[in-house]
C-alpha cells in the first residue's frame, strides 16, 4: 500500500472513530495532522488500532441501539402504565365515595 | 510463549473451520436463514441515549408517585409482590394497573443498567483506543536502535483534556530515600512503587535503581503484574546500566470483549537508564516483544498474500476462504442475565460471482466449550470490503490459514449467492422489468447460473414470501424466469439485500 493509501486509509477511520470524536476539536486536529506526517509502520499501526476499536465497537453499539430503543418504548408504556393507574385510582376512588355517600344516607335514615 | 498461543490459535481456527464446513454440509438453508436476520437494518433511535435516559427517569419517577400512592392507602411495602396484594382489598382495575406499572418499571430500569453498562464497555473501548494511538505514535522502527524516547513524553500536548487517570497524576520530586529505609522496605512494595514508576515516567533515584538491580539478581529478565493489572517485561542491558521496559497498555479485563483471552499486546517499549549520568550502552539480548510482533506481522502478510493469490485464481473453487481471526467473545444477554460466549472470526471468502468478500462468521459456543454449528452467523464484514481486503486486514496474531472448499461447501455457497441475488431481482421486479435495478439483477443472476452450472441445484427457486415473486430456472433450457402470483400488497415490501453488490 503507498503512503497515500495508507493517508487516506488513516484519514477515514480516524474520522469515524468513537475515541477520537471523544476528544475536543483542537486536540482531534493535531491528532489527525500528526498521524498524517508519521512513518509508514506507525501509520499501519495506528491503522491496526483504530480498526480493532470499530471490530469491538460495533457489538457494543448495536446492543446500545438495540437497549436505547427497548427504552424509548418502555419509557412510553410506563408513562401509559401510570396514567392508566391514575384513572383506575381516582376511578375506585369515586365508586368508594359513591359507596361511603350511600353508607351515610343510610345512617342518616336510620338516625332519623 | 507467543508461538505457543499462535499454536493454539490455528488449531482452534481449524476447529471452527470445521464446525463452519458442517453447517455447509448441511445444505444451504441455514445460513441463508442467519444472514437474512443478521443483515436486517439497525434501526437507530433519533434520540440521543442521554435524553432517552431522562426521558426513562422521568417516566419511572411518575410510575414511582403512583406506585407510592396506592402503597400508603393500601399500606403496602415498596414494590409489593403479588403475595402481599393479594393480602389486600383492592379493586381490580387497580390491582392490574399496579402490577402494569410494576412490571414496567422493572423492565425500564433493567434497559437502562444494561445500557450504562454498555456505555462503560464502550469507555473501556475508547480509553485503550486512545492509549494505543499514543502508542502508535511512539512505535519503533524494526532495526532503529532503541533511544531513551518516552512513549508518555509530550501524551498530554497532544490530547491534553483526555486521561485524566494519566495527566491528573502529578510528581513531586523524589525525595531520595536513606539506604537504610530502603534496605527494610518490603521489597515486593518496592518492585510494585517501581513498576509504578516505570509506568508513570520519571527517573530512578539511586536507591530504587539498586533496588531494581537486584530484582534482577542474576536474571536479566523480569516479568511482572504492575498496577490496573498491566503486564510488563523488565530487561536488563548486557552492561547492567540501562533496563528495556515493554508494556502492555491496559489489563485484559477491560479490554473489551473483541480481545482474546491470553493474548499480551506489548504496545510500548522504552529505556530506563539506571544511572542517569552513567547512561549505559542501551544493549539487550534478543529483540523487543514489539519487535518480534512487527515481524510476525511480515510473516503473516506474506502467508496472506500466498493465499490471496491463490483464492483469486481458479484454483481456488467458489466458496474457500482465508481465515484471519478467530476468537472468543463474551456478550451479555439481557434476557437470561447471562453472559454468552461466541466464536468470532474474520474471513475473506470466494463467492459465486467470482470475488472476494470479507466476511464475518459467529458461532455461538454452549456452557459445554462446544461450538454450536447450527447457529453460524456471516455477515459481510463492515470493516473491509472487496477494495481493501490488502494486507492492512491481517493481524499480528494470527496466522492467516487457507481453506479449500470441498463440493458441499462450494454447493453450499452457490445457492447461498443465488438466494441473494434472486432476492435482489425479485425485490427489484416492484420497479417493472425495464428498470436498471431489475436488468442489473437479472443479467448478474443469469451469470452466476450459466458460471456455477455445474452447482446449481436441481429445481432450483427462489420465492420472495412476501408478494409472491417467484424466480426460477430451467437447467435443460436454461432459462431464467421471473413470475408473480398471488400478490400481497398490504405487506411492504423489505429493502434489497445488497451485501454481496459488486462495489
Amino acid at each position: 500500500m503507498t503512503t497515500l493509501n495508507l493517508q487516506k486509509m488513516l484519514n477515514d477511520l480516524l474520522s469515524h472513530s468513537d475515541s477520537v470524536r471523544s476528544l475536543p476539536a483542537e486536540s482531534q486536529d493535531k491528532l489527525r495532522k500528526n498521524a498524517m506526517s508519521l512513518p509508514e509502520l506507525q501509520m499501519e499501526q495506528m491503522i491496526l488500532v483504530l480498526q480493532n476499536e470499530q471490530m469491538k465497537m460495533k457489538p457494543i453499539q448495536r446492543d446500545l441501539d438495540a437497549y436505547a430503543r427497548q427504552m424509548e418504548t418502555l419509557t412510553i408504556n410506563t408513562h401509559m402504565a401510570a396514567g392508566k393507574m391514575k384513572r383506575s385510582y381516582a376511578g375506585a376512588i369515586e365508586e368508594a365515595d359513591q359507596a361511603n355517600v350511600l353508607a351515610n344516607s343510610e345512617d342518616l335514615l336510620k338516625q332519623l | 510463549m507467543l508461538q505457543l498461543l499462535h499454536i493454539q490459535l490455528r488449531s482452534s481456527s481449524f476447529q471452527l473451520f470445521r464446525n463452519v464446513r458442517g453447517v455447509f454440509f448441511a445444505g444451504g438453508d441455514a445460513p441463508k436463514a442467519s444472514v437474512d436476520k443478521a443483515e436486517a437494518p439497525t434501526e437507530r433511535p433519533e434520540k440521543s441515549l442521554g435524553d432517552l435516559k431522562k426521558e426513562a427517569e422521568s417516566a419511572l419517577q411518575d410510575a414511582q408517585d403512583e406506585m407510592q400512592n396506592i402503597e400508603k392507602q393500601y399500606k403496602l411495602p415498596k414494590d409489593s409482590t403479588d403475595a402481599q396484594l393479594q393480602k389486600v382489598k383492592m379493586p381490580e382495575k387497580v390491582l392490574a394497573a399496579y402490577k402494569l406499572l410494576r412490571e414496567s418499571a422493572v423492565n425500564l430500569r433493567k434497559f437502562m443498567k444494561a445500557g450504562e453498562a454498555k456505555q462503560r464497555e464502550q469507555q473501556a473501548v475508547i480509553e485503550t483506543t486512545l492509549t494505543n494511538i499514543d502508542s502508535a505514535f511512539a512505535g519503533i522502527q524494526p532495526g532503529e536502535e532503541i533511544s531513551n524516547h518516552d512513549p508518555l513524553a509530550g501524551f498530554e500536548d497532544r490530547f491534553y483534556p483526555m486521561h485524566s487517570e494519566r495527566t491528573k497524576v502529578i510528581f513531586d520530586a523524589p525525595a531520595a530515600p536513606s539506604d537504610h529505609e530502603v534496605e527494610e522496605a518490603d521489597p515486593q512494595l518496592m518492585a510494585a512503587n517501581i513498576m509504578d514508576k516505570l509506568y508513570n515516567g520519571g527517573d530512578f533515584s539511586k536507591p530504587e535503581a539498586e533496588t531494581l538491580s537486584r530484582l534482577f539478581g542474576d536474571k536479566n529478565r523480569v516479568e511482572g503484574k504492575g498496577p490496573n493489572g498491566a503486564d510488563y517485561i523488565l530487561d536488563l542491558s548486557t552492561d547492567k546500566k540501562s533496563v528495556r521496559i515493554q508494556m502492555t497498555e491496559v489489563p485484559k479485563d477491560v479490554r473489551g470483549s473483541g480481545q482474546a483471552p491470553g493474548i499480551k499486546e506489548f504496545t510500548s517499549v522504552r529505556v530506563q537508564p539506571l544511572d542517569a549520568k552513567n547512561a549505559g550502552t542501551k544493549q539487550f539480548n534478543g529483540p523487543s516483544e514489539i519487535e518480534k510482533q512487527q515481524k510476525q506481522l511480515e510473516g503473516n502478510r506474506d502467508e496472506y498474500k500466498k493465499d490471496l493469490a491463490w483464492l483469486q485464481t481458479d484454483k481456488a473453487p467458489v466458496g474457500s476462504m482465508i481465515f484471519l481471526s478467530n476468537e472468543e467473545i463474551t456478550r451479555r444477554n439481557f434476557d437470561t442475565q447471562k453472559d454468552e460466549k461466541f466464536i468470532d472470526s474474520l474471513v475473506v471468502k470466494k463467492a459465486a460471482d467470482g470475488k472476494l468478500y470479507a466476511v464475518t462468521l459467529e458461532a455461538p459456543v454452549g456452557a459445554d466449550g462446544v461450538v454450536d454449528t447450527t447457529k453460524v452467523k456471516e455477515t459481510k464484514s463492515t470493516l473491509f470490503d472487496a477494495k481493501n481486503i490488502d494486507v492492512s486486514i491481517v493481524s499480528p496474531r494470527f496466522k492467516p490459514s487457507q481453506v479449500e472448499a470441498n463440493t458441499e461447501m462450494q454447493t453450499a455457497e452457490v445457492r447461498r449467492y443465488l438466494d441473494q441475488v434472486a432476492g435482489n431481482l425479485a425485490r427489484s421486479s416492484i420497479f417493472g422489468t425495464n428498470s436498471e435495478l431489475y436488468k442489473d439483477s437479472y443479467n448478474k443472476l443469469n451469470a452466476a447460473l450459466q458460471k456455477n452450472a455445474a452447482l446449481v441445484p436441481a429445481g432450483w427457486s427462489y420465492t420472495w414470501k412476501e408478494t409472491g415473486v417467484t424466480v426460477s430456472y430451467d437447467t435443460a433450457n436454461k432459462t431464467l424466469a421471473v413470475q408473480q402470483s398471488t400478490p400481497k400488497r398490504d405487506v411492504p415490501p423489505k429493502a434489497p439485500d445488497n451485501r454481496y453488490a459488486s462495489n
